[in-house]
Order: C-alpha cells, then structure tokens, then sequence
C-alpha cells in the first residue's frame, strides 16, 4: 500500500503527523528534560525562586549507597513480581471457572469486579480497618474461631505480603475479566475437537487454552507490571512504608525526597531511575512478546 | 422567505433571553467579599478552628474557606503553593519542623512588610521564637524578624483514665515508675484495657515526636546543642536508657501491633474507654468529654508528661504557625493578615479554646470561666518542660531516619543500642551533607 502513495502523498502523511508529534515532545520530552536537568542539579529555593547548580553525577553515586532506596527496589521488585503472578494466574482460574457456567455468568464477573471499581485509597482505608490489630474484623473473627489474633501490617515479616493480598484482592477481577475475553476467542470447535481426541483437563489447559489466550495473557501481565511499578496509594495508606523500611518503595520514597525533604535533585534522580526501570521491563516483555508472535 | 423569518425571530428571542439573564444577574448580584483561603490539616483542633471561622465570617462578612489536608501533606501543599507562580492559599500552616524551611527560603511574608507597626504583646506565647527568623543565626529566634503566629497551641499532654486510677488508689502519675506501676495494677483488674500505647506508627514527626520527651527527660538529645553545634549525642547512656524504656512500653504495654497505632488510634482508643493512659496532643482534649464522641466522658484526667525518677519533665511543642505567602498580591496579604491578628486576639483565642482548641496567649488561658477546661490546667503546668526539635530546614530528612529506625524498635526489628547506633551514623551523615557539621 505504502509503495502505491505518491511522494506528495508520503510527504502529506508525515506533515499531517507532525502536530501529534510536536504535541507528545511537549507533554512528554520536555517535563522528562527538566527532570534529567534538575537530577544533574543541586536545586534550592532562594527567596521563593528556584535555583539549579550543576553537580554531575553527585545524585546518581548516592543512589548507589542509599540503603533506604536500596531496600525499596528490592519491595518494589518482590512487590510487582507477586502480586502480578499471583493476581493474573487468580485471575485466569476464575475466567475459566465462569466460562466453564450456565448460568450467572454476569453476576459472578460483576461481583468480582466490584473491587477493581472502588478507589484505591477507599480500599487501602476499607483494608486497614479491617486489619486493624485492636478493633479490626480479622481479628475479632480469629478470636471468635479460638486463634490468636494477627498484626500482619506490623510485622515486618508479613507487612509486605498483607499489602499484596490487598492488591491482589483489588486487580485479580480485573485479570479475570481480560482472560474471559480472550476465552470467549476461542472456538468451541477447537475445544470440542480436543476432547475428541482424548486431551484431558491438564492437557487442554496448557497444550489449548493458554497457547490461545497467550497474546492477552501478556497484555494483562503487561499492563498490570507497568501498573504496580507505579504503585503507591496502598503503601501509603496502610503502612506509610513502616514497620521500618519493610514496606517502602520506590514510589512513596521518591515522594517522601521529593515533596517532604524537598530534595528536588536527588529526587529527580530516583524519579528517572525508576522511570528507566519501567521502560527497560517494557521493552523486554515487548521484546518476549513479539518473539513469540514471530514464532507462532 | 418565511422560514428564514422564523429563523430570524428565534434568533432575535434568544438574543433578547440572554441579554435578559445577564442583566437580571447584574441586578441581583450582591458584592461577594473575596474569601480568606486557608490550608490547614486535619486534626483533633480543626473544629474549634472552624467555629472561630464562623465567627470571623459573621462579625466581618469575610468568607473563609477551609482547604484541611492531612498532616502528612499539609507542608508539601504549602511548599507547591508558594514555589509556584502565584499561591491558591491566603494563609499557609506550617508545622515546627517546617517553619525553617518557609522563612529561610523567604516563602512567606514577614508581618511588619505588611504592618509596619505589628508587634506582639506579652501575652503571646512563642514557643522559643518559633514564629521569627534570625537572618544572622539562621534560626527561629525570639530576636528576630516575625514571619508567621501560632494558631494552636498544641503541646503533649498526658492523657489517663482517672476513674481506674482512682479505684486503683493511684494518684496522678507524676514518674514513669508511676505510670508503669499503674500498668501493672490496673491491667490485672482490667484485662480487657490497654495500659498503654505508644504512637508507634511511621510518619512526618509522628513516632520521633512522641519519643523525644523521653529523650529529653532521661537526660539525652539529638544533638550535642543546636544550633550551635550539630554533633549528635545518641551514642550515650542516657539516649539508651531513653529507648529503652521507650521499647519496653512498646513491645510489653502497648496493643499488639503497635507499629499502626498512630495519633487517631491512640485518640480513638483513648475515648473509647480501650486504653488507660497515654501521651496525646492537648488538641485531643474535645473528644474526651464529648459524649456522642467518648465512652467514658468526664472520665479522662489530664497531667504533664511524667518525667524519669532521676530525671525532669521533657513536653515536646507540637505548634501549629500560620504565615502568608510571598506570592499574592497585596489585598490578599492584608486580608490574610487581619484575618490573622484577629484570630490570635485575646478574645478569639478564649472562644477557640472553650470549642477544644489550645490558645496561644497566656491571657486567654487565665480569663474568667476557663477553669472548667480541665486540660488547660495540664498546659499551665507544662509551660516550663517545653522542648522542641531543632528547627532548621533539612529537618525532614533527619526526621525520615528517626521515624524509619524508631519504628524497627518497636516492631522489635532491632534493638535500641543497634537503632541508636545506626541513627547516628546517618544523621551525621546528612548534617554533615548539609554543611552544618
């Protein structure tokens, strides 16, 4: 088609493209400059005016030795990698349980989805409340079974993991309903030929459904790995980071130097690491996913 | 033809209809004062303050309108609004730990650049100069320049259920043995009662903030005497003894899971008749005896923060400064400013602390029918143990160490001695960063 335009023509596409292309440099190119330029920076405020001083590198070395972004990498890492895994194989059990009903299939996805609905900051507050160690629901039902009551957001052992059952409990639906599209894809002909030949529940899931499903089943851990690197409301809305550093991340420390210390360099310097992180896991999962497309 | 009549006429009744609407609305309209903008946080004292709001609106037809965000976030707000071009706030609230940080980067305005003649009477409690800047000590300092006045009060006061105390025999705990014993004697009775509760929970001066009088009071400090000298001293017995102790009410009185207790649960549990004693702000003080809000009205009993048997009482301000920011015109400024001074008058101060909130001027506390507030007798009391964090800019970041290595003490991450030892290496560490060491 392409050879078929003329040069006019193949000229006219590129100048009708240029706005959109002006317009994303600006919205995009330049805040992530400023923020390049002042990560180089020291940056005060002197008399109500900002004010930039080159300092090289000096904001990255200190990453480097920083234990408290150190520590928040590695959550932020143990975080995304869980709570994605755990959420999106959920997710795919449940597509294929309602896919699998009669009847009522609109009232389970609805129900299950209500949690992906309500704001996070609303849930984080929901879920704080009801593991609350003094008057929390979990505990009071505990009591009543004869078992001792928990403090999982306090303790540092598991402050991580209640943050990701809460997560996990808010996308799973999500998941659930991304992976039953992709299932109502595949023909029931398919499905019916393989039982035909004897594939049994084993066989059909992972030689069938999933090498069917396999495009959206990426695009749904995609977008959610993308989504809980960004992640920040939860953290700190039930544990502020505490106890300790056991529940920081990059997010809510980016947001403690940069808002709170006032640290706009060294902020900006976290906010670019953590950007080239995302977009390092973007093209590598691209990357995954193309050569598989390549493959089949 | 007659269709473009018609079109014609319609045209021409819109035209008159909205004419008639805009010219309507100019007659009716009444001149709308400009509002008093306020950013504020959240807290325990925020109702008295909107009911001395109301007041202003209605002596002087001035709207003020509130703009409360938690604490935790109120200073970013404050910062975004007066590093940008033009602030969205007539009146910013900074806390102690901030105010540094406001006037050394000349965000808010000195008050005598908008009347020349202000000055402060007698009355006014300070809080060590907190509200003026010392260009030359680079310090807030009673000798300098004023830039903001407190709006509240707020100190630590202790918080104890005087009706168990009673019963138990107990007077007013005037040690930390005594609060200790009092754990000990009124649990046994009370199973179902928490006899204590540190605020265990992470935060912006949260955890740290409720440590300090112990620190104070057993004799240590952070630094060896700021602003003088930065060194930091948390290498000494009494720092260990201070967090030991601090550690021990955390992990053997306080609820399970004390590292999310923070400043609402301790008030909440306070009031809900759940926890014998504790140290809370005395801006807590208007839930205590509410009856829709506390289960025990009338129950709770108010003293100063107990002090070590060998030791002195140590309260930590928790003062709230109100400043007006450098980036707004004039008018702004001077409506800011009378809305400000008339806050802080004797009379406001009186009606703001008979709705909960805790004056900042000494002459409203002695009026005539303030000796039915309960907890302003614990205030009195205090005035001469008043410590406070050094204020100077980069406190956040020394704050941030403190609140993180605090709470791995009282989640029993690590111990005292370890914490102690780890904070201070790194406040060291960021105090030499910033060139005060």
């Amino acid at each position: 088609m392409n050879n078929q335009l003329s040069q006019g023509d193949r000229a006219f596409k590129y100048v009708s493209l240029l706005p959109l292309l002006v317009l994303l440099l600006v919205l995009a190119m330049l805040p992530l400059a400023g923020l390049a330029k002042m990560s180089l920076s020291d940056v005060r405020i002197v008399s109500g005016r900002q004010t930039m001083s080159f300092v090289g590198l000096k904001n990255y070395r200190e990453v480097l030795h920083d234990p408290v972004f150190l520590q928040s990498f590695r959550n932020t890492l143990v975080y995304v990698f869980f709570s994605v895994v755990i959420e999106v194989s959920l997710g795919l059990f449940l597509s294929l349980k309602i896919n699998s009903l009669k009847k009522m299939t609109i009232f389970y996805r609805t129900v299950l989805l209500i949690p992906f609905l309500i704001p996070p900051v609303v849930n984080g507050t929901m879920w704080k409340l009801i593991l609350n160690p003094q008057f929390g629901l979990l505990n009071k039902g505990l009591t009543a079974l004869g078992l001792p009551p928990q403090s999982i957001l306090s303790d540092e052992r598991f402050a991580l993991a209640g943050i990701m059952i809460v997560t996990v409990w808010q996308w799973v639906g999500y998941n659930m309903l991304i992976l039953y599209a992709g299932l109502q894809t595949i023909p029931d002909s398919i499905i019916e030929a393989a039982q035909i030949d004897g594939c049994g529940r084993t066989g059909m899931l992972f030689k069938i459904i999933i090498p069917l499903i396999m495009p959206i089943l990426f695009i749904a851990l995609v977008f959610r790995m993308i989504h809980a690197f960004k992640g920040f409301d939860l953290f700190y809305v039930l544990t502020g980071g505490g106890p300790g550093n056991a529940t920081e991340i990059i997010n809510t420390y980016t947001q403690k130097v940069f808002m709170t210390q006032q640290r706009m360099g060294y902020g900006s310097a976290l906010s670019l690491i953590t950007i080239f992180v995302i977009l390092v896991l973007f093209f590598v999962l691209q990357y995954v996913v193309n050569r598989r497309s390549d493959a089949s | 033809m007659k269709r473009i009549l018609h079109i014609g006429m319609i045209v021409l009744i819109m035209i008159i209809g909205t004419m008639a609407l805009f010219a309507s609305g100019t007659d009716e309209a009444e001149p709308t004062a400009e509002p008093v903008i306020i950013c504020i946080n959240e807290s325990p004292w925020l109702p008295a303050f909107r009911e001395l709001s109301k007041a202003y609106e209605e002596q002087t037809g001035i709207p003020v309108d509130i703009r409360a965000f938690p604490f935790k976030t109120m200073s970013e707000r404050g910062l975004s609004a007066t590093t940008s071009k033009e602030s969205e706030f007539d009146l910013i609230t900074m806390n102690e730990s901030m105010c540094a940080k406001f006037y050394a980067d000349g965000l808010v305005t000195p008050l005598r650049e908008i009347d020349p003649n202000f000055t402060m009477d007698s009355a006014f409690l300070t809080y060590d100069g907190l509200n003026c800047w010392d260009e030359e000590k680079q310090y807030p300092s009673v000798t300098g320049e004023p830039y903001s006045l407190p709006v509240n009060g707020n100190i630590q006061i202790f918080y104890y259920r005087k009706d168990l105390y009673d019963k138990a025999g107990l007077s007013a705990p005037e040690t930390w043995d005594d609060v200790k014993a009092a754990c000990r004697i009124i649990s046994e009775r009370n199973p179902g009662i928490y006899p204590y509760a540190v605020r265990g929970q992470k935060g912006h001066m949260a955890l740290g903030w409720d440590f300090y009088p112990y620190l104070r009071g057993f004799g240590g400090d952070i630094f060896k005497d700021a602003p003088r000298d930065f060194t930091v001293v948390l290498d000494t017995p009494e720092a260990l003894e201070a967090l030991t102790f601090y550690a021990d009410l955390a992990l053997n009185y306080s609820p399970p899971g004390v590292s999310t207790v923070g400043q609402s649960e301790q008030i909440a549990l306070l009031a809900g008749g759940q926890l014998l004693q504790t140290i809370v702000v005395a801006g807590a003080n208007a839930q205590m005896d509410d009856p829709k809000k506390s289960a025990v009205p009338g129950q709770i009993a108010y003293t100063v923060v107990p002090r070590p048997a060998n030791g002195v009482h140590a309260v930590h301000t928790g003062v709230l400064s109100m400043g007006i920011p450098h980036n707004i015109d004039d008018a702004r400024k001077r409506r800011a400013y009378e809305f400000l001074t008339w806050f802080t008058s004797q009379e406001s101060q009186q009606f703001f602390a008979e709705n909960g909130g805790v004056p900042v001027r000494s002459d409203a506390m002695d009026s005539k029918g303030m000796d039915s507030l309960r907890f302003l007798d614990a205030i009195k009391m205090s005035q001469d143990a008043l410590v406070a964090y050094p204020r100077i800019p980069c406190w956040p970041r020394i704050d941030e160490v403190i609140e993180s290595r605090l709470s791995e003490v009282v989640s029993g991450i690590t111990t005292p001695k370890e914490a102690l030892a780890i904070m201070q290496d790194e406040i060291t560490a960021i105090v030499k960063d910033e060139g005060l060491l």
